[in-house]
């Protein structure tokens, strides 16, 4: 007898919008003869208030803040501790202690979501978004407008090093988040923040179409500033081979092998960003060729053992544990990332190194010996795989499915048994990446 | 060894009477300090002694009314016939009354010692531990936990801390339930 | 016969005897259906019973009873008990219908987020209410049913707060039905205590109390992985969950309860002392989800929907919608007609269908009912009348027809989530129009993109509210092209036009067509076709788009504006009056 919880269209735009009042921008990006069949509407929420907060947001972070160094706590912390404390249920009990606090992990939130969210907020702000599940059963991770609409200044932060800037014209469209799935949510929308510009969300299978030749009149005419997605959208559009130009791609959701990364820098003409982020707490990091750099000195990092609560020291290869962040509805301390990774600090700025998502899987060779995952991922990073399944059956042969438009087979096998040894025995099969079929995350699993 | 359910079905039959302000508040109400002297006089035995020890009468003028009926509605439970003529038991009566009973009265309102069935039990109950007498058919071990069980002052201390949750969980979670049926604010890229 | 079959076939006898006695128990005036007696859980399941060895239906009052179960169970020995509890389903809680739904309306308030466990928590509810009853004033052993079914169970949590409140109740030592120690602690304690005391303070007025008991479950009810393992344990006692399956809309649940909102309140904050917790215990179902509509007294659709499908999970969305809109519409609708036209018999008794228990009390006709059946049974035996069309309709003069096209692009709310006064609007007029014997067409319009409408001019209301209620949320606008369909040439029948929109609607004129000729033309002719009256309703303030209003103007059309939505209620109210009222 589940009801069906699923969001459902029930905003006006007034409050999609409350600071808005030119829509024409928008009436033309749904209006035009050639748009997508879009299925929803959505909006960023943003009153003067939260706006103001955004933008100062911005400012503490174009300020070039410094993180922390090395061996040393950010100076904010202790404020932080202080008022998840005083305000958030979860942790009044906690000690005064950053050094002190346990870590929590994934359950934690999704047993009790209600409690993380501090008795300071507005909780006509409260937004939701539902986790698939996909990592283990859903949980709702609660929001505000805020903390949503600081993704923008956070990656023109890392825009900056790439001498770029989002555009803020009312006319154009800022960014477009593409996607290639069976079934998602499309809309037109707005960025206050971004004065106006255009925001779309579109799903590249013909079926959310009227027309299939309307995706590529669409998108050229529209020619959206900044492309986001995951790599399996981004290779779907590439084959589409459209006349685009944007500024820059961002790809986040699933590892970027360097050799898709490359191939979409030469079909895009311009940087393709490997952004790490988590529903969680959102962006953290971006690939650079020293490990992914940091980009929030709001958001304290730490390397903990897997199992135990023990920080591991400079360069070990631990869980990935963060504090702090923008979120009142989410205030996190000490919270297990499930993803793995070193921490280093170039110039005063973290780094994370040898990021792997999940706890490192052991791979066996035939005689017995162990390889780490993280260097068979290096090892298929010069093929253009969009994604991939590796998986080591208790007899140790391996079934590896790999999604990737090109007959590459021979040079996987290849890639392998250099690693694995010639004695291993692999079985590939290829999957095409088609605009219709989303996938989930590069994945290592044993039985 | 008494029956806990005899003195809660003799309590429960508490006259009217008892139920009526002190004198010492009410100048239509019943002499508590009378009462008072009676119940000691037939639990002891002394009928001619006057001075048990009584607290004064200014010291009782100044109690909470619902702490000085209460009072009247203990003296009733302990007129039973199982209590008379105890001489050991009155300084052991004499605790419950001037320091048990007390913190006891704040939370409780004095109706609900003859109205609500567990109050009844939990001032039996109360009672019978103060005077170090184990219930029939019970251990020890049974009985202080019976006791326990419906001990209004626990179970205040555990209600505080849960009500308050409760109270917040409920809120967001309301408020959780109407948005997730919503549309949140777009996201920009994939997470 | 196998062992089994024989054991079965010695309790169906048994359960049989029994019946009269459980009877008893209650009444000796009972009047009630014998069982439904299953020998197999196959043909248990059948009649809709699973999991448990009993069900009430509340449709037909009868009790399912699966003999195999009780076997299985080893309850053999309770007949009297359980009969006679489920006796009690359908005499004290919850009775019928009208109290099953309230009494799930009251305890959903109760569990945000976590609505869809309201029938459990009901059922839960309904079972300490007749089991205290039976219990402590008619000598029955319900402690030792439980006492049974723990030998097969490993308790939960859950299960541990429900015994240890009947501990409570039944004044039995620790342990005696709560039989896992290790899970006992003083919060499951302090909490069974103030169950306990509210089954015994409400046992009369059950139904007030409903908010209260599901505030006490709640927090046991949350985590979701947690729920789905106490569930299990707990569905052989669950026998009402379904005793509203493919019942009727009850009729007067749109309204909000205010008095059920306000019974939503937490015990434990209640009975502490001192501080204000008398603001933190009362006000915990208080308006989060406000009242909507008319004098913001209704439930948003969604939960109105969600409720009833709850009451009946083989509910129609569509018709709960239809009946949504519907029962807010009428108290604006335009009387029936009361003076007969000179065809003088506008509307003939047709016949008799029984009445339900759903229904409204006004339908009921009593006369034909006590005609029937010396004994009324509610939903069994009540009848209402049935009315008819005369078909001499060229003795009165009908009145016009109308056409209603709803914008119902993306800037529209769906109203099958939220309130929506476009829809009431329409419900209103297209309701109305059909009360004074005109036929009704409507459309939804969101283009570019769907459009969806009714086959021409109707007088079935079913299909008409079915097409209003509708959602498109495609495109920005009303399509002008949908006016061809019915004025695109002249109509032998004259007709109203509304349209409502809102500003979009300019683009939407100026627009391209497909053909040679233009929106404008368009609308144009369509409202000479048409020969009645033409309505813009626009969402709009006035002196937008002035020169095209003008245009608008000198064809015919009315601009009728609307700044706030409530407003279209008084226009559907003024238009319907103006047009359909015949005196």
């Amino acid at each position: 007898m589940e009801e069906s919880k699923g969001p459902k269209v029930a905003l006006s735009d007034k409050e999609r919008f409350p600071l808005i009042s030119d829509l024409s921008f928008l009436n033309q990006l749904k209006q035009d003869i050639h748009s997508p069949i879009f299925n929803f509407q959505s909006g960023d929420r943003l009153d003067k208030g939260l706006l103001d907060q955004v933008k100062n947001y911005d400012i503490n972070l174009k300020q070039g803040k410094e993180f922390w160094k090395a061996d040393q706590l950010p100076v904010w912390l202790e404020n932080y501790l202080s008022w998840c404390r005083d305000s958030v249920p979860f942790y009044k009990q906690r000690s005064s202690d950053f050094l002190n606090q346990p870590t929590i992990r994934r359950e934690d939130i999704r047993k009790q979501a209600w409690a993380f969210v501090s008795m300071d907020v507005n909780l006509e702000h409260l937004l939701l978004y539902q986790t698939s599940g996909s990592t283990g059963p859903a949980m709702d991770v609660l929001f505000d407008p805020v903390s949503q609409a600081c993704w923008i200044p956070q990656v023109e932060s890392i825009l900056k090093n790439f001498n770029i800037e989002i555009e803020k014209d009312k006319n154009k469209v800022a960014i477009a988040m593409i996607c290639a799935q069976e079934k998602t949510l499309t809309y037109a929308s707005l960025s206050t923040y971004l004065e106006g510009a255009g925001i779309l969300k579109i799903n590249l299978n013909e079926k959310d179409w009227n027309d299939p030749n309307d995706i590529k009149t669409y998108l050229e005419k529209y020619n959206p500033q900044i492309l986001t997605g995951d790599p399996i959208a981004f290779t779907a559009l590439a084959n589409l081979n459209l006349n685009l130009k944007p500024k820059a791609l961002i790809s986040s959701a699933m590892k970027l092998m360097a050799n898709t990364k490359s191939t979409l820098e030469k079909q895009f003409n311009c940087p393709v960003i490997d952004l790490y982020s988590l529903t969680e707490c959102r962006n953290i990091a971006y690939a650079t060729s020293v490990g992914y750099r940091a980009i929030r000195p709001d958001l304290y990092l730490e390397i903990f053992d897997k199992n135990e609560d023990k920080i591991l020291s400079n360069g070990e290869v631990g869980e990935l544990v963060v504090t702090g962040g923008n979120n009142p509805f989410l205030p996190l301390i000490r919270y297990r990332t499930g993803d793995f990774c070193s921490l280093k600090m170039i110039d005063n700025i973290p780094y994370l190194q040898n990021l792997e998502a999940r706890a490192p899987v052991n791979i066996y060779k035939q005689n017995g010996s162990s390889v780490n995952n993280i260097d068979i991922t290096r090892a298929l990073a010069k093929l253009p795989i969009a994604g991939f399944h590796f998986h080591q059956n208790k007899d140790k042969s391996i079934e590896f499915t790999a999604y990737s438009n090109e007959a590459i087979k021979p040079e996987i096998q290849q890639a392998l048994s250099n690693i694995l040894g010639q004695d291993m025995q692999v079985s590939i099969s290829l999957q095409k990446v088609s605009p219709n079929k989303g996938i989930g995350k590069s994945r290592y699993t044993t039985d | 060894m008494a029956q806990v359910y005899d003195l809660c079905f003799h309590l429960r039959k508490c006259p009217p009477i008892f139920l009526q302000d002190s004198l010492l508040q009410n100048e239509d109400g019943i002499d508590t300090s009378a009462i008072l002297t009676d119940l000691f006089r037939s639990v002891s035995g002394r009928f001619l002694e006057v001075d048990f020890n009584l607290p004064k009468r200014r010291q009782l003028e100044n109690q909470k009314a619902n702490y000085l009926k209460s009072l009247h509605i203990a003296c009733w439970l302990f007129s039973h016939p199982y209590f008379i003529g105890r001489n050991s038991l009155v300084p052991k009566i004499h605790e419950f009354l001037f320091n048990d009973l007390k913190p006891i009265c704040d939370i409780v309102e004095f109706e609900k010692w003859i109205e609500d069935e567990e109050r009844t039990e939990e001032m039996v109950r109360t009672g019978l531990f103060a005077c170090e007498i184990q219930p029939t058919g019970e251990s020890i071990d049974e009985a202080i936990d019976k006791l326990s069980a419906i001990s209004t002052i626990d179970r205040q201390e555990i209600l505080k801390k849960s009500s308050q949750a409760m109270k917040r969980m409920m809120e967001i979670r309301k408020k959780m339930a109407e948005k997730k049926a919503q549309e949140a604010a777009n996201p920009y890229g994939r997470e | 016969m196998n062992p089994k079959s024989q054991l079965i076939e010695s309790t169906l006898q048994k359960w049989k005897a029994s019946w009269a006695k459980a009877k008893l128990v209650w009444s000796p005036f009972l009047r009630l259906q014998e069982p439904i007696w299953c020998t197999t859980s196959k043909a248990a399941a059948q009649e809709g019973l699973t999991g448990s060895f009993a069900m009430i239906r509340l449709t037909d009052h009868r009790i399912v009873i699966d003999l195999e179960k009780v076997v299985d169970e080893n309850v053999i020995d309770f007949s009297v008990e359980i009969l006679a509890h489920e006796i009690g389903h359908h005499i004290y809680t919850p009775a019928n219908l009208h109290d099953n739904a309230i009494l799930m309306g009251r305890i959903r308030w109760a569990l945000p987020e976590i609505e869809n466990r309201a029938a459990m928590v009901a059922n839960i509810y309904e079972d300490i209410l007749i089991n205290d009853k039976l219990q402590r004033f008619h000598d029955l052993n319900m402690a030792d049913i439980y006492k049974t079914l723990n030998k097969k169970n490993k308790p939960s949590v859950f299960w541990t707060l429900i015994m240890r409140s009947f501990e409570y109740l039944w004044r039995t030592k620790r342990g005696a039905l709560a039989n896992d120690l290790s899970l006992h602690n003083k919060s499951i304690d302090a909490d069974a205590a103030l169950i306990a005391s509210l089954i015994r303070s409400y046992s009369k007025n059950w139904l007030d109390g409903a908010g209260r008991f599901a505030v006490m479950l709640y927090p046991y009810l949350v985590d979701q992985k947690q729920f789905d393992k106490d569930r299990k344990k707990i569905l052989v006692l669950l026998d009402s969950e379904k005793a509203g399956l493919n019942s009727p809309a009850t009729s007067g649940l749109t309204e909000l309860d205010i008095e059920g909102i306000e019974g939503v309140i937490d015990m434990r904050s209640e009975s502490l002392k001192g501080d204000d917790n008398l603001s933190t215990a009362t006000g915990l179902g208080h308006n989060l989800l406000g009242g909507q509509g008319p004098r913001n007294i209704y439930m948003p659709p969604g939960s109105y929907i969600d409720l009833m499908k709850q009451v009946n999970p083989n509910a129609n969305e569509q018709k709960l919608i239809n009946a949504y809109y519907k029962e807010i519409a009428l108290p604006h609708l335009i009387d029936f007609p009361t003076e007969v036209s000179q065809s003088n018999s506008y509307l003939l008794p047709e016949g008799l269908e029984t009445w339900n228990i759903g229904d409204s009390m006004e339908d009921l006709d009593w006369v034909e009912t006590a005609i029937h059946a010396p004994y009324i049974i509610p939903g069994m035996n009540t009848v209402k009348r049935t009315y008819g069309k005369d078909s001499d309709e060229d003795m009165e003069e009908k009145p016009l027809d109308v056409y209603i096209g709803i914008d119902c692009s993306g800037s529209m709310v769906n109203p099958k989530t939220r309130f929506s006064w476009p829809v009431l609007a329409a419900t209103i007029i297209g309701l109305s129009a059909l009360r004074a014997g005109a036929d009704v067409m409507a459309c939804l319009s969101g283009e570019p993109g769907k459009f969806m409408e009714t086959n021409g001019f109707i007088n079935d209301e079913k299909k008409l509210l079915s097409t209003i209620t509708s959602y498109l949320g495609t495109g920005y606008a009303y399509g002008i092209e949908r006016l061809r369909k019915p004025f695109g040439q002249q109509n032998d029948k004259k007709s109203h036009a509304i349209i409502v929109t809102d500003n979009d609607i300019f683009s939407m004129l100026d627009s391209k067509t497909p053909t040679k000729q233009s929106h404008w033309e368009l609308i144009e002719i369509a409202l000479e076709n048409a020969g009645g009256s033409g309505t813009i309703v626009l969402h709009s303030s006035a002196h937008y788009e002035n020169p095209k209003v003008k245009r608008l103007q000198a064809m015919g059309w009315i601009l009728h504006y609307v700044t706030n939505e409530e407003e279209l209620l008084q226009f559907a109210a003024d238009f319907s009056e103006l047009n359909y009222t015949t005196n």
